[in-house]
């Protein structure tokens, strides 16, 4: 009986389904947040009768017949749509206008990539992630300055008792030839791995890189409306192949009922 | 032993395929790409195949529900718009062609694409989009836009147009799973005027589901009146061996 599995490989893959919608909806107001689409792939089929055969009244079969044995998720994309810019204000509020990563260093010496610009300053004044984890390459603000960040990521900043303004450091952007192959790594951190490729860092603007916009934050780019369409035909899904269930059930049941 | 107790044989184990059609047709309701089964079902008669030398054979009304085949369901299904710069939904008849490990080129109407590691324009499965000529399609960073016939360019001009295969008969094609079907040697031709690429969109499953519900009461009901059948057979037989039993016996 076929049907009872395919049912309940579609059941299983519209669970999965509901779960990243849920993330999805959860993350609607995290800055940075990248949207996270599943797909589905048809599952092997069973070849009955090859097309091209002979039948019984001796007319060639046109079709063939093949059982399938349902549905499997083939992957979870995360979706590298630009989200809205939310304008803050802040300073040290970044923000990349078109593709590309912000590179920070993590505690252990590796590196890790991120959209969310919040940054803030230690103790020490280095740029660093709501997290604590540093801008890589490093940026030291002396006290009391005021930052300004062009869009192709020079920093500068009007020191006290200097006429002109001195550059601190160059804010880099990282890009993958396949962004959607990084590993998400939770606290709006992305790894690089082998499906990635490497990164490709260089200045903001360069094409193939956004540039930065300072005093702003980009917000999650989850659309409500499309995930709450997406939560409805998530869940007739899942209700119409428990039919198929229900009816499978109640075959075997009237088979074994056949003799009594 | 009657004809009968056959016939309601057929018909019940048919409804049970018939019932494993509508499961895989409600799973991938939700592929995208994916094109519903179709069971053809037909009511053979054996005495109709070969009727000149059979002519005694004749008399029996001796019938049985053949699966005939499982034919594609063609028709297009919705298309919904992305916004992933790498999804293509084709509308018309065409396919993306899509060659796997091993080699062998597969069709698919499933436009999931992305770009790999390697900057290949690749399909969810994993094979390579192939261009016109047949060869792999390669991306280099950046954007890269697909024109209505195909064409992808980025900022440095044209770099491929996608092959996009037409079927005279697309019946003959064979599912082969991860929504790719394998012509099996069947000639296709590059899509013309009649196909058209829409770029950040996806083909939509073109599953039913009130037609596929229907179904599946249809084939539940069906099989509860042949099993019925079946017993009310297996009853008179009962009862005539019964009779013919006592009958000998006094």
């Amino acid at each position: 009986m076929r049907a009872l599995y395919s049912a309940a490989s579609g059941m299983s893959a519209q669970q999965v389904k509901m779960d990243n919608i849920a993330n999805n909806l959860a993350n609607v107001g995290t800055t940075g947040f990248k949207k996270v689409r599943e797909s589905f792939q048809d599952l092997y089929y069973q070849q009955l009768q090859n097309p091209g055969t002979e039948t019984s009244d001796g007319n060639q079969d046109t079709t063939g017949v093949q059982v399938g044995h349902g549905v499997q998720l083939s992957s979870l994309r995360r979706s590298f749509e630009q989200g809205g810019a939310e304008v803050t204000g802040n300073a040290t509020d970044l923000m990349i206008d078109g593709p590309g990563f912000f590179v920070v260093q993590m505690a252990d010496g590796s590196e890790a990539y991120t959209r969310d610009g919040s940054f803030r300053l230690d103790s020490e004044g280095n740029l660093v992630t709501i997290d604590g984890a540093m801008l890589s390459p490093g940026i030291t603000i002396p006290e009391g300055a005021m930052i300004t960040v062009g869009q192709d990521g020079t920093v500068t900043a009007k020191v006290d008792g200097e006429e002109s303004e001195t550059q601190l450091g160059q804010i880099l952007v990282a890009n993958f030839s396949n962004p959607a192959g990084m590993l998400a790594e939770g606290r709006n951190l992305f790894r690089a791995t082998e499906a990635s490729g490497d990164a490709l860092s260089g200045i903001p603007g360069d094409p193939g890189l956004g540039g930065i916009l300072q005093g702003a934050l980009e917000s999650s780019n989850v659309d409500v409306a499309e995930e709450l369409v997406n939560l409805i035909r998530a869940q007739r899904s899942y209700e119409l192949v428990s039919k198929v269930i229900e009816a499978s059930d109640e075959v075997l049941q009237t088979t074994n009922q056949i003799k009594r | 032993m009657s004809h009968a107790i056959y016939t309601s044989l057929a018909a019940g184990t048919r409804s049970f395929e018939g019932l494993d059609v509508v499961a895989n047709n409600l799973a991938n309701a939700d592929t995208p790409g994916f094109k519903a089964q179709v069971a053809l079902f037909r009511s053979v008669s054996p005495d109709d195949a070969g009727s000149e030398d059979n002519e005694a054979a004749l008399s029996l009304a001796q019938t049985y529900l053949s699966l005939d085949g499982i034919g594609h369901d063609m028709s297009a299904g919705a298309v919904v718009t992305t916004g992933d710069p790498a999804h293509v939904a084709l509308r018309g008849t065409g396919f993306l062609a899509v060659q796997v490990e091993g080699g062998e080129t597969l069709y698919t109407r499933d436009g999931t694409l992305a770009v790999s590691d390697e900057g290949l324009l690749v399909h969810q499965s994993g094979g390579h989009v192939l261009d016109e000529g047949g060869g792999t399609i390669a991306i280099g960073a950046g954007a890269f836009q697909i024109a209505e016939d195909g064409t992808l360019t980025q900022e440095s001009g044209a770099m491929a147009k996608l092959q996009i295969a037409t079927f005279a008969d697309p019946q003959v094609l064979s599912r082969e799973g991860s929504n790719l079907f394998s012509a099996g040697g069947a000639a296709s031709t590059q899509a013309g005027e009649e196909t058209r690429v829409v770029q950040g969109a996806l083909e939509q499953s073109n599953v039913d589901p009130m037609r596929e519900l229907v179904e599946l009461i249809r084939l539940s009901r069906f099989y509860q009146a042949y099993s019925q059948a079946l017993e009310s057979v297996d009853e008179t037989e009962g009862q005539l061996n019964n009779r013919v039993g006592k009958a000998t016996a006094s």
